[in-house]
């Protein structure tokens, strides 16, 4: 009986390395395969990945001239920065000017900073939040865009508590302390400096 | 609420337009479509087309998807070779039971030959059913399934009564996996949530300190009266993944940060007084991958990076028993009888083993301490081969690959986070276990995810499992409604 089990075990142990062969090489080839078509499949229906984006219309540099498209994403903010999740490359603008998410197919823009946006026309300060559908246009700095989201159809993101702005930063960007990043003291200051003088406009 | 909301409906109609919109409707001449590309669809999918046309054809459809393959993404379809793997996977299990039930020729042993009946449909209906019920990724849950296989037939040869009580954590453990699965596809209050995991996490991680008894240099483990014997550290892992992920994702500011890495410290701070510094080594490095991930501040990294370096040389000049785990990695054979007794009989088993093993229940595995957790990787070596070994830890890399490929998908930032977290979570344990049984870093007592013995260990890294298939399944619904007929842009 020892002599034959240890047979069929020495047998089991082959056939194990070429089970767990057999079982990599698939693995691999389907893991390849599927990441092929997942990419085709991105490519060809970008919403998976992108809830809109912003066409450049004019008043652009050369960084960012009239045609461009911009992806926009999920959720992210807006500014100069590069680790930002739509990067404008428009001079004198904040490295986070500000902050936006889309739900449904509404898009809301938060700005931290005063910055000279403009929606459809109107000046948006500190804290506001603009509400956008598609064909609003954004004007930053004097370059404007036209924003278009993307038909996601089935898509309940409304009913979601996700966290990303909380009321406490809505408050704090309306207040010019911005996201805490930047030179949110100098925008405090302006803006103590700016009541003060509405207080008091004799002084 | 914000102090001022202004709603923008899009473009404004000019006042063209205004006038424009009381006139007539212009009237389109009604195209008549032509049936010929039709026509052609058919005899191409039917093969009637030259070789030619049927260039054309591919040409044109390039870069498109078509719906049996958007099904077999979305999990709403049978996949082969997911199928295939079942099926090796369901061989092996059944195999090796029965010869490790010859092996031992016990009662215990017959036990295993009657748990054939329980783990291989449970491995089959997870990883074929479950799969098309839950949109989860069924390669995943296949080489999961696997992973646990092996385990358990190792452990039923080597020690039949703990492996036949890791089939019935695996059982658990799937449960635990549908739970979590669940609650990251359907949960909406994810704030709620996660401070209720933490203060959970934070009470139940004290346990030990309290009632814990001190067991090979650390106080980890805590028995309860109605729970039993546990790992709080292993359950503990969730906590801080929904933490990070949760404190990491939108709130971006270090103070926002906080919450989650205070909480992070907290659980340090506990561990490091239980002295179970592998698992406050996990949690510290799963950690720096995660706040990395989310902010992508490379100096506020470095200086993490740093702070743990500077902690690891303080607990070597503070803990003894640190001290005689880097000697024993430097140079095991100063003390071969002693501290470096451990290492040296893995290392012993490993080559004794050689390319394709002893064979099953052959050599002497309980020559090493702690054989059936955190050196069972030795073991296997040794009764299967290194070879086996290699294409085991290979298959570790492609479930982790195969999970970062999914969360790379991710819409939002909490379950990017959240996937992020998990995978280095379970990649960083298997490095650390793997890498101190096998020489290259020194030993840290950890478990190796879904093989070792333990029903937290098997339930923590379920759970996990539970949470990659959570974001895949979130992602496979949206995709699912993308589908034809829906505006997706296939053929």
């Amino acid at each position: 009986m020892s002599a034959w089990y240890s047979v069929l075990a020495m047998g089991f142990g082959y056939l194990s390395a070429a089970i767990i062969l057999l079982i990599v090489v698939i693995s691999i080839r389907k893991t390849v395969k599927d990441r092929g078509i997942w990419k085709r499949a991105a490519a060809g229906q970008r919403q998976l990945e992108y809830a809109g984006e912003l066409v450049v219309l004019g008043g652009g540099s050369k960084r960012l001239p009239a045609g461009e498209v911009l992806s926009v994403p999920y959720e992210g903010t807006i500014g100069l920065a590069s680790g930002c999740d739509v990067v404008l490359s428009i001079r004198r603008l904040h490295l986070r000017a500000a902050f936006f998410w889309v739900e449904g197919q509404r898009m809301y823009l938060v700005p931290v900073q005063r910055e000279a946006i403009q929606v459809d026309g109107e000046m948006l300060r500190p804290g506001d939040e603009a509400v956008m559908t598609t064909g609003a246009r954004i004007t930053v700095n004097g370059v404007s865009m036209e924003l278009h989201l993307y038909e996601s159809p089935g898509l309940e993101t409304e009913k979601l508590e996700y966290p990303y702005v909380t009321r406490a930063r809505r408050i704090q960007a309306h207040r010019g302390r911005g996201s805490g990043i930047g030179n949110s003291g100098s925008v405090r200051r302006k803006e103590k400096g700016r009541k003060k003088a509405e207080e008091n406009p004799e002084r | 609420m914000p102090k001022k909301e202004q709603v923008f409906a899009g473009r404004k109609v000019s006042e063209a337009g205004k006038k424009n919109a009381g006139a007539e409707k212009p009237v389109f001449r009604k195209r008549e479509r032509s049936a010929a590309p039709a026509e052609r669809t058919k005899k191409w999918k039917a093969g009637e087309l030259t070789g030619r046309e049927t260039f054309r054809e591919k040409s044109r459809n390039k870069g498109r998807v078509s719906a049996a393959e958007m099904r077999l993404l979305t999990g709403s379809r049978l996949d082969l070779p997911v199928v295939v793997i079942a099926i090796l996977t369901a061989v092996f299990e059944a195999l090796g039971l029965l010869l490790a039930a010859a092996h031992t020729r016990e009662t215990v042993g017959m036990d295993s030959l009657a748990m054939i009946w329980v783990i291989v449909p449970l491995g089959l209906v997870s990883s074929l059913l479950l799969p098309r019920i839950m949109h989860m990724d069924a390669l995943i849950m296949a080489l999961t399934n696997f992973l646990c296989g092996v385990g358990i037939v190792t452990l039923c040869t080597v020690s039949p009564l703990r492996g036949n009580r890791q089939i019935l954590f695996y059982a658990v453990s799937l449960g635990v996996m549908v739970l979590m699965t669940l609650l990251v596809t359907r949960i909406q209050r994810y704030h709620l949530l996660t401070l209720f995991l933490m203060v959970a996490g934070l009470a139940i991680l004290v346990l030990p300190l309290i009632f814990g008894k001190w067991n090979n240099g650390a106080k980890n483990w805590v028995s309860l009266p109605v729970l039993g014997s546990f790992q709080p550290s292993e359950l503990v892992k969730i906590s801080v993944l929904f933490a990070l992920a949760y404190y990491f994702s939108a709130h971006r500011t270090f103070i926002q940060m906080l919450p989650a890495l205070l909480f992070t410290i907290a659980c340090l701070i506990v561990l490091m007084l239980q002295r179970d510094l592998g698992t406050a080594l996990i949690y510290y490095l799963s950690t720096l991958v995660v706040f990395y991930i989310a902010c992508g501040n490379i100096p506020l990294t470095l200086l993490g990076a740093g702070g743990g370096v500077g902690a690891a040389i303080l607990g070597y000049r503070m803990f003894a028993h640190v001290k005689v785990r880097v000697a024993m990695w430097k140079n095991p054979w100063s003390d071969p009888t002693g501290g470096g007794y451990q290492i040296i009989q893995a290392l012993l088993a490993i080559s004794s083993g050689g390319l394709f093993g002893m064979g099953l229940g052959q050599g002497t595995p309980e020559k090493i301490p702690a054989y059936y957790n955190d050196f069972i990787f030795a073991v296997i070596c040794e009764q299967f081969g290194q070879i086996f070994g290699v294409l085991l830890l290979l298959l570790y890399v492609i479930i982790l690959a195969r999970a970062v490929t999914l969360i790379n998908r991710s819409r939002r930032s909490l379950t990017m986070l959240l996937g992020y977290g998990t995978v280095a979570m379970l990649g960083i344990q298997t490095f650390m276990i793997t890498g101190g049984v096998i020489k290259l870093i020194p030993l840290t007592g950890v478990t190796m995810p879904f093989l070792s013995y333990g029903g937290s260990s098997m339930l923590s890294c379920m759970a996990m499992i539970g949470i990659l298939h959570g974001i895949t399944g979130k992602q496979q619904v949206e995709t699912k409604e993308s589908m034809p007929g829906k505006g997706g842009n296939y053929h």
